[in-house]
């Protein structure tokens, strides 16, 4: 598999994730459906991936949301995750509680320094999970911009960023996040949702290390 | 659970008589999914399909080792199943080329029986506990640095935070791993992927059993040894286990070639690495009935455990273990991988079974420390010695013996270091003591760089009648009380200590601290 096209698959699969944790509007499940079914049927060449099996329960399940409305996710939703708040969809809830402040900051500075803004008519903070899932994404449309290109360097610039910031901000938090709503959802739509990410970032943590080895490695043999 | 067999077994070698396997299991287990079919080992065509498993764990009876790992993972994954929790029994090396027809169809039943409890117990592989492995070319072109090469995963450690005594001040895995791949982080023991090699060594010295590694995890290894000795009553008599590195099987395979054969009483249990096997675990398999124990290490290089010494000092220290004990030490082997030959004449041997022997009577199975080597120390002591008069000093003796010397001021940080409770604190109405249970010390050191007092040492020594004799008092001293509320002020040697360092100038404070608790100081200044 080409690493552009590698990169653009997790770029799509950054965006459905970060979408699905977004309140259920029914015209987002709509969209949400038809991204899944497009997905499903290219995900086949993905089997050799460990998150394979969680990453094709997950697919399934939101295809399979297509006829029966958002009712039942809208509950779940808002009892998990708002009028409950049985469990924050925000970093700063799982890593700084008592000043959410300070991870905000350090998010919008992130963000800046890559050029982007959350935009004003936005409602979740930069530390919400759909956020950071969406910056996750950016990074990785970027690093299929310079495979593309390819520029190894621009390339490999793109993979520390990724790791940088799952190391430092979105997989610190969201094994937790998974686990909390498997606790509180036994197994519901949410709780497939936060595992099948879970699976999906922990083993991207994991596969742009080994990438970085590789490349480290080939660095220091060429000097 | 399901259970595949490959047909050409029927023929391998001396062949096994499989259908004699399936009727076996039907009557044991009526619920499992069996099939008989040509295996991955045999055919390239051969394809894994939803029908042969229900997803909860899959055992592969096979005539080799020769399939395509990836592809066999990658198809797993398509049923649905974790490759991780599918076993594969190499039936053709381990029984049907080496034991003649009954003897190795009675061998396979035992070893499947195993397998599927080493995979009913096993925990689900996450992405915390496998790490990709990306198999690049040595030479890399530039086009191929723009690809991704072909990914396999391997396991890795994984830490339970909720059973973890990391908190409490335990660094046990951090100061086994051969690699420096577990660190201490803030709040929690970090592990680093990249140089975790799954070895196992943390897994096998968590005092806690904290730690999951698919393939040895705890639960998977007490079941699968608690099967394989008192499973199935098959005459297979008497048992002994072999623990063998993944890396090394295919010696096995090569011994099975060559036409060598050996007693069906050996039962391999294949490890990834021999790390993770410690005394405890050699010693217990003999205490639970096992007739010998022997490890297969691997010759290889890159060895995930780096210390092949550390496993001879393990096999060495049993073996003089026993010779204390007035037992045979040719009861724990270090088989040597390298001449087959060698290797054959070391399994074609077993020691005489005891009369009593324990094999079938034990069911609650346990080979981690700290309770197992206790366990396993006095059991065999009691089936072999006169008496418990006997004490080893070894490098690699699983259970230390902590000593306090005069000075000790009862402080306690000794007993917060200690990870197994070995050491404890009693506190009475008018004395304090330090407790010491020697059976369940690990010899870890934890507690002697953090006494103040410089006055706490252990040394590795398995002394029997001390680990008999249980529970016991180490360092006793008064406790004053507080004039004001009859609180505990501080141990006696502790205001000693402290009106040392106060000098005879302060004798005024010294009197405040030594007849007011910490509470009533407060209100009375």
């Amino acid at each position: 598999m080409r690493l552009a096209d590698l990169a653009r698959f997790r770029q799509a699969a950054y965006r459905l994730f970060g979408t699905t944790l977004l309140y259920p509007a029914e015209e987002r499940l709509t969209s949400l459906v038809a991204v899944a079914r497009e997905l499903e049927q290219q995900s086949q060449s993905l089997v050799e991936f460990a998150f394979f099996s969680q990453w094709t329960r997950f697919l399934a399940l939101l295809v399979q949301r297509e006829e029966s409305g958002t009712a039942d996710l809208e509950q779940a939703y808002l009892d998990l995750f708002l009028v409950h708040q049985k469990v924050p969809l925000y970093e700063s809830g799982f890593l700084t509680p008592d000043n959410p402040a300070l991870t905000m900051a350090a998010l919008d500075g992130v963000y800046g320094a890559a050029g982007l803004a959350v935009a004003t008519s936005f409602k979740e903070p930069p530390d919400h999970a759909s956020v950071e899932l969406e910056f996750m994404s950016f990074l990785c449309g970027k690093e299929a911009e310079a495979w593309t290109k390819q520029s190894l360097k621009d390339g490999v610039k793109r993979l520390e960023a990724e790791a940088g910031f799952l190391g430092r901000h979105l997989y610190l938090w969201f094994p937790v996040l998974a686990e909390q709503v498997a606790r509180h959802a036994g197994d519901g739509f949410y709780t497939v949702v936060t595992r099948a990410a879970h699976d999906f970032i922990g083993h991207d943590q994991a596969l742009i290390d080994a990438l970085l080895m590789q490349y480290h490695q080939e660095a220091s043999r060429s000097v | 659970m399901a259970v595949f067999l490959c047909q050409e077994l029927e023929t391998r070698g001396f062949g096994l008589d499989l259908e004699a396997i399936r009727e076996w299991f039907r009557g044991r287990v009526p619920e499992l999914g069996m099939r008989i079919e040509q295996g991955p080992c045999c055919t390239s065509r051969w394809s894994l399909d939803k029908a042969l498993s229900d997803g909860t764990g899959l055992v592969l009876g096979l005539c080799s080792h020769a399939y395509s790992v990836p592809e066999f993972e990658a198809q797993a994954r398509k049923v649905g199943l974790d490759p991780f929790g599918v076993e594969v029994v190499n039936l053709g090396a381990y029984c049907a080329q080496v034991h003649e027809r009954s003897q190795a169809t009675a061998k396979a039943k035992i070893l499947l029986e195993a397998a599927l409890a080493s995979v009913g117990a096993s925990p689900e592989s996450r992405p915390d506990n496998i790490k990709p492995v990306l198999s690049w070319d040595q030479t890399l072109s530039r086009r191929a640095l723009f690809t991704l090469p072909p990914v396999r995963y391997e396991p890795v450690a994984f830490i339970r935070k909720g059973d973890c005594a990391f908190n409490e001040g335990c660094r046990v895995c951090a100061t086994t791993c051969p690699w420096q791949a577990l660190e201490p982080s803030e709040d929690f023991m970090a592990l680093d992927k990249t140089r975790c090699t799954g070895c196992g060594a943390c897994v096998s010295a968590c005092p806690q059993q904290a730690i999951d590694l698919p393939g040895v995890s705890p639960q998977q290894i007490n079941a699968q040894i608690a099967t394989l000795l008192n499973g199935a009553s098959l005459p297979i008599r008497p048992r002994a286990i072999m623990f063998v590195c993944a890396r090394s099987a295919p010696t096995l395979q090569g011994l099975a070639d060559q036409g060598f054969s050996y007693p069906a009483s050996w039962l391999p249990v294949e490890v990834p690495c021999l790390g993770v096997v410690t005394p405890t675990w050699l010693l217990q398999c003999l205490n639970l009935g096992a007739v010998a124990t022997g490890v297969l290490p691997c010759l290889r290089d890159d060895c995930r455990f780096g210390q092949r010494e550390v496993t001879k000092g393990r096999v060495a220290y049993c073996r003089e273990f026993l010779s204390g004990l007035g037992a045979s030490p040719d009861a724990v082997r270090l088989l040597d991988p390298g001449d087959e030959q060698a290797l054959a004449r070391a399994l074609g041997s077993l020691p005489e079974p005891r009369e009593e022997s324990r094999a079938g009577r034990t069911r609650d199975v346990a080979l981690f420390a700290p309770r197992a080597t206790a366990q396993a120390l006095l059991g065999l002591a009691e089936q072999f010695a006169p008496s418990l008069d006997f004490a080893l000093t070894h490098p690699y003796s699983p259970v230390g013996m902590v000593a306090v010397k005069e000075g000790c001021t009862a402080c306690e940080a000794c007993v917060r270091a200690c990870p197994t409770d070995a050491l404890q604190m009693d506190r009475g109405h008018e004395d304090v003591a330090l407790t010491y249970e020697p059976g369940i010390c690990i010899g870890c050191e934890s507690c002697v760089p953090v006494c103040p007092e410089r006055v706490v040492h252990v040394e590795k020594v398995t002394d029997l009648a001390q680990i008999a004799r249980g529970r016991r008092t180490l360092h006793r001293d008064t406790e004053a009380r507080c004039e004001s509320c009859g609180a505990p002020v501080a141990p006696g040697a502790m205001l000693k200590r402290i009106a040392g360092m106060l000098g005879p100038e302060d004798a005024g404070t010294l009197s405040f601290i030594t007849r007011y608790c910490n509470s009533c100081r407060g209100s009375l200044t």
